[in-house]
């Protein structure tokens, strides 16, 4: 036989290894294990920091309280997070693993919408409650969902909300109708669903919107100069693109390059961030973003969350990543406590019934509805980038610091 | 017609760029025969660089070509000098490999010390710009452009009037007669692999000033590089330019009249189709 | 039958009656049968990988073109209705026919020329992929779960997979196409004076390292029941291939399986820990076996054994 044929056995050898190891994983009995594949590393690093951030703070509070009370007994909540460096092959088998080795009673998700739709396969297949908090897109709700739950509002109402504002200042005069409208999308489910917002509301309000541009982009191109020449070319009032942060920064970049103005510009939820006004400077003022939560938001629960976490983390906090992912795990803590046990089954259907009236989130409710298959539905806010930093709330009247500025 | 023509510039403006990044490519094939792979890792540090001196010490990136041109020259020797050479007499492939893992190293450690997230540099002029007729035109990206095409003009002149250069030529053309013709053959890979890696930092710099700064940058714009060396000639200065700006005007032209999306398939299809048919040249 | 067919003939069915043994170790929870496939998809990948960067030195970054459309058939088959058995040998054709089509060109350049052409063909592949609408675009493609295959089945499939994967490269190596593309690999000059056609060798190859790769990605599809462009078309999937082969040893039959477990082995639980270094961690590695044990651990593995044996015996 020939060294080759030999070693016919090692994979068996390397399969034994492979699968011996993870059975050496305990701890604390007493507590009650929920878990999380997050980006730590990779592109989304610093979006996934700000989910464990928002998780962790929420499972202090509820161990501050003692726990959750299951059968009687006051237990701890341990949070297990593992870090799938933005990968989507590599985050479903975390959950396996979360699941099968760490003992997770439910799950929270990730971030970005390609990697929690890679995550839900998990909780879906094995009949495990998981909360989501990192993907907006509706395609993440599939049809019959009994165990998936989402603390984030459909694309689609940012697009929706940004319009009802741009409605809402016609009404006021501020603007005028017809308005026509440039919009570019990224094509991903993302900036399709986007699309869809926008076509739903503008359909039946010919008289107030022409849209003059309807264009997908690619995510993550390497120079976007090419598609604002064309939005320059069509010479619209209002310019609504549906980015990610990668392609925001290029875009706004070249749209000041090229010396574009219009009355309003808008790139879907981007705007607020930090990093943005790092890069871009005063350039980025006047943006009118729909943010699915704000720092200014008037409701006690989100200033209590304010105050806590930027106590512990510094602040201001200017992302809504960290508000929502504290929403969510808030609410699956108080799902488990609701349903009294550690069973699949009773968490889901505490999560079913659940409905929190102190709730951070714009409208102040989180429930999960039925008809949209569990995903929450609540309306965005529209904020402005400040030139002096910082963002105001200008939509809805009832939250509104004050009037927009609405640009030459 | 204005679509057109701001098409068009954008294209040249980005196309010089685009030729002066390739270039150091192009010279340590030339010289060494080695696919530097790390390429990808150079720019991507000359970016970091830059954008690390500018928020720190408020160092413009024109300036701190001054600091990329020597660490990069200094890093590029180093990798030669421990890495690539003691695979000089294995088959190129495997140095490509090296260079490859190389790569994956640089972008981890940037991963690590400043986070995936994409940062953008801001200087006073970063967002000017300049109207000249119906078009406008962008000051970096000017200002770019010109440093791109200053950085030829040196280079030629130096490969032309100096030793060095002349050692660098001889080597490319042949290597065994140089090294008979007494041309110190090691040292002159050591220099080769030095100012392209030079060359690739602070094209690094240069973009600095229009593209976003994120560890993925390298892999960006690595093919676009491979794209402009094998369709301009590996070592030739006016055939790299001119390939370099061809390759700015297909991209826009591509984005603007097909889809934005294709932009970035032009330069692959563009290389793979070069390369096969410039199979001659292939072993 | 020759004796060599029926000795793989034999060892395939020892395989596979060793790995039913082992089934029910492994099927005893979630994450252990999902480690499972992916180490049955890791071998497939990397065997396959190996026919052609191993035996005929042609180092492909671009397999992850092959891998895609693979997942892309099964995926859009199975949503038209066809049960994703039946998917497979098309996904396989598809795969063949689509490496064929960029494998015909490409392999007339040799070395690192072949090397970039493939991130070209297969970076061009994975943004025309995104545009594709009907296809999904870049948000990729969502498998009914109703329909899922269920870990027994699967774990089946995976197992049957990788065991012909690796009967397959044994009998290429073998084989008058694998010992004349080993003497091309040594020295292209004399083998093309011997008669040996090289392009054509190579081509022929290529189409069955496509054909298992397309496999591969019908394979992924099934398990995972979600694929989107960026990650069946990804650089970092073919990337991931080259690193397998090379640890486990380039060019032997056993290395690509070795290589497959130490890979997932390094990924899942090594990496999975200190995860802000995996890249670093692959590329040190790259660096360290090329520099210092080119052959990779398949070699050093035997030699071990056979030392072992000695002793015993």
């Amino acid at each position: 036989m020939s060294p080759d044929s030999r070693s016919r056995w090692f994979p068996v050898l390397g399969l034994a290894l492979s699968v011996g190891l993870p059975a050496c994983s305990g701890g604390d009995t007493d507590s009650i294990r929920i878990g999380a594949a997050l980006p730590l590393s990779g592109k989304h690093a610093n979006v996934g920091g700000f989910f464990r951030d928002g998780y962790q703070l929420a499972v202090e509070e509820a161990n501050a309280q003692g726990g959750v009370e299951i059968d009687g007994v006051r237990r701890p909540i341990e949070l297990r997070i593992y870090d799938d460096k933005s990968d989507a092959s590599i985050s479903p088998s975390l959950l396996e693993r979360l699941i099968a080795v760490d003992g997770a009673v439910a799950l929270l998700s990730g971030y970005s919408t390609p990697l929690v739709q890679a995550q839900v396969i998990v909780p879906m297949r094995r009949g495990i409650p998981f909360m989501n908090a990192g993907g907006a897109s509706k395609s993440i709700f599939r049809e019959g969902n009994q165990w998936v739950f989402g603390a984030l509002s459909p694309v689609e109402s940012l697009a929706s909300t940004t319009l009802e504002w741009l409605m809402w200042e016609q009404d006021q005069e501020r603007l005028p109708k017809p308005l026509r409208v440039a919009m570019v999308w990224q094509n991903t489910d993302h900036g399709r669903e986007y699309r869809t917002g926008v076509h739903q509301v503008i359909e039946g309000q010919t008289d107030r919107f022409e849209l003059v541009l309807d264009e997908s982009f690619e995510h993550l191109s390497s120079d976007h100069t090419s598609l604002i020449v064309k939005v320059r070319s069509v010479e619209a009032d209002v310019f609504l693109s549906d980015a990610h942060e990668p392609d925001f920064l290029l875009q706004h970049r070249a749209y000041v390059e090229q010396g574009l103005g219009h009355v309003a510009v808008s790139y879907g939820a981007r705007g607020p961030e930090r990093s943005v006004r790092e890069g871009l400077g005063e350039a980025v003022s006047h943006l009118v973003s729909a943010q699915w939560w704000t720092r200014a938001l008037p409701y006690a629960q989100s200033r209590h969350f304010v105050e806590r976490y930027e106590a512990q983390f510094g602040g201001p906090v200017t992302e809504y990543y960290p508000a929502v992912a504290y929403e969510a795990a808030r609410a699956l803590i108080a799902a488990i406590g609701n349903a009294g046990s550690t069973d699949a089954e009773a968490i889901r259907d505490a999560l079913q019934n659940l409905e929190l009236d102190d709730s951070l989130l714009p409208g102040g409710r989180l429930y999960f509805p039925e008809e949209s298959r569990f995903q929450i539905e609540n309306r965005c806010v529209i904020v402005q980038n400040q030139p002096e930093g910082g963002v105001r709330i200008v939509f809805p009247p009832d939250a509104a610091e004050g009037p927009a500025y609405l640009g030459s | 017609m204005v679509d057109l023509l701001s098409v068009l510039a954008s294209g040249i403006l980005v196309g010089t760029v685009y030729a002066y990044m390739a270039y150091g490519l192009g010279l340590i094939y030339g010289v060494l025969r080695v696919v530097n792979l790390a390429h990808g890792a150079f720019l991507t540090l000359g970016v970091y660089v830059t954008w690390w001196l500018n928020a720190t010490f408020g160092m413009d990136p024109l300036v701190s070509i001054l600091i990329t041109v020597p660490l990069g020259f200094a890093l590029g020797a180093t990798v030669e000098r421990t890495l690539v050479f003691r695979l000089r007499d294995s088959p190129p492939v495997t140095t490509l490999l090296l260079l490859f893992g190389v790569w994956l190293i640089v972008r981890n450690a940037l991963y690590l010390i400043f986070g995936g997230a994409d940062r953008s540099l801001l200087t006073s002029y970063s967002l000017e710009s300049l109207a000249v007729g119906p078009l406008t035109l962008s000051i970096p990206r000017l200002i770019v452009s010109a440093f791109s095409l200053l950085g030829f003009v040196v280079l030629a002149l130096m490969l032309k009037r100096t030793w060095s250069g002349l050692a660098l030529r001889a080597v490319a053309q042949d290597r065994e007669a140089a090294a008979l013709s007494g041309v110190p053959v090691n040292r002159v890979w050591a220099v080769a692999f030095g100012i392209g890696s030079a060359l690739a930092m602070s094209a690094g710099s240069l973009m600095s000033l229009f593209y976003s700064v994120t560890p993925e940058f390298g892999a960006r714009f690595l093919l676009k590089s491979f794209c402009v060396v094998v369709l301009g000639g590996l070592t030739n200065i006016g055939g790299i330019l001119v390939a370099g700006i061809g390759l700015g005007i297909a991209e826009d032209l591509t984005a603007f009249y097909i889809h934005t999306g294709y932009r970035d398939v032009v330069s692959f299809l563009v290389l793979t189709a070069a390369l096969v048919m410039r199979r001659a040249d292939s072993d | 039958m020759s004796s060599f067919a029926r000795r793989q003939l034999l060892l395939g069915l020892g395989a596979i009656a060793g790995l039913a043994l082992i089934a029910p170790l492994l099927l005893a929870n979630p994450y252990s049968s999902r480690l499972a496939q992916l180490l049955f998809l890791n071998i497939l990948l990397a065997s396959a990988w190996n026919l052609v960067g191993g035996f005929a030195g042609q180092i492909s970054f671009g397999n992850a073109s092959l891998f895609g459309v693979g997942a892309y058939a099964t995926s859009m088959l199975w949503l038209a209705g066809f049960h994703p058995f039946l998917t497979m040998p098309a996904a396989a054709v598809l795969a063949a026919l689509y490496g064929v089509a960029w494998g015909w060109p490409c392999l007339r350049l040799r070395g690192p020329y072949f090397a970039i052409a493939t991130i070209g063909v297969a970076e061009a592949t994975r943004i025309v992929a995104n545009h594709i609408e009907a296809a999904g675009g870049a948000s990729g493609l969502t498998l009914p779960l109703e329909q899922d295959l269920g870990p027994v089945l699967l774990y089946a499939l995976g197992a049957v997979l990788a065991v012909a994967a690796v009967l397959v490269s044994a009998a290429v190596r073998r084989s008058r196409l694998g010992l004349g593309l080993i003497a091309l690999r040594e020295d292209a000059q004399a083998a093309a004076a011997s008669g040996v056609n090289v392009a054509r060798q190579q081509v022929t190859v290529f189409a069955i390292t496509a054909a298992l790769t397309g496999l591969a990605g019908s394979y992924y599809a099934v398990f995972t029941l979600y694929i989107v462009p960026e990650k069946v078309f990804g650089f970092d999937l073919s990337i991931s291939l080259v690193l397998m082969v090379l640890v486990g040893g380039i060019g032997t039959v056993m290395g690509p399986v070795l290589g497959a477990g130490i890979y997932l082995f390094l990924e899942q639980f090594v990496l999975a820990s200190l995860a802000d270094i995996h890249l670093a961690a692959f590329g040190a590695l790259l660096i360290f076996i090329i520099l210092l044990e080119p052959r990779g651990a398949a070699p050093r593995l035997a030699q071990f054994v056979r030392l072992i044996r000695r002793r015993v015996g």
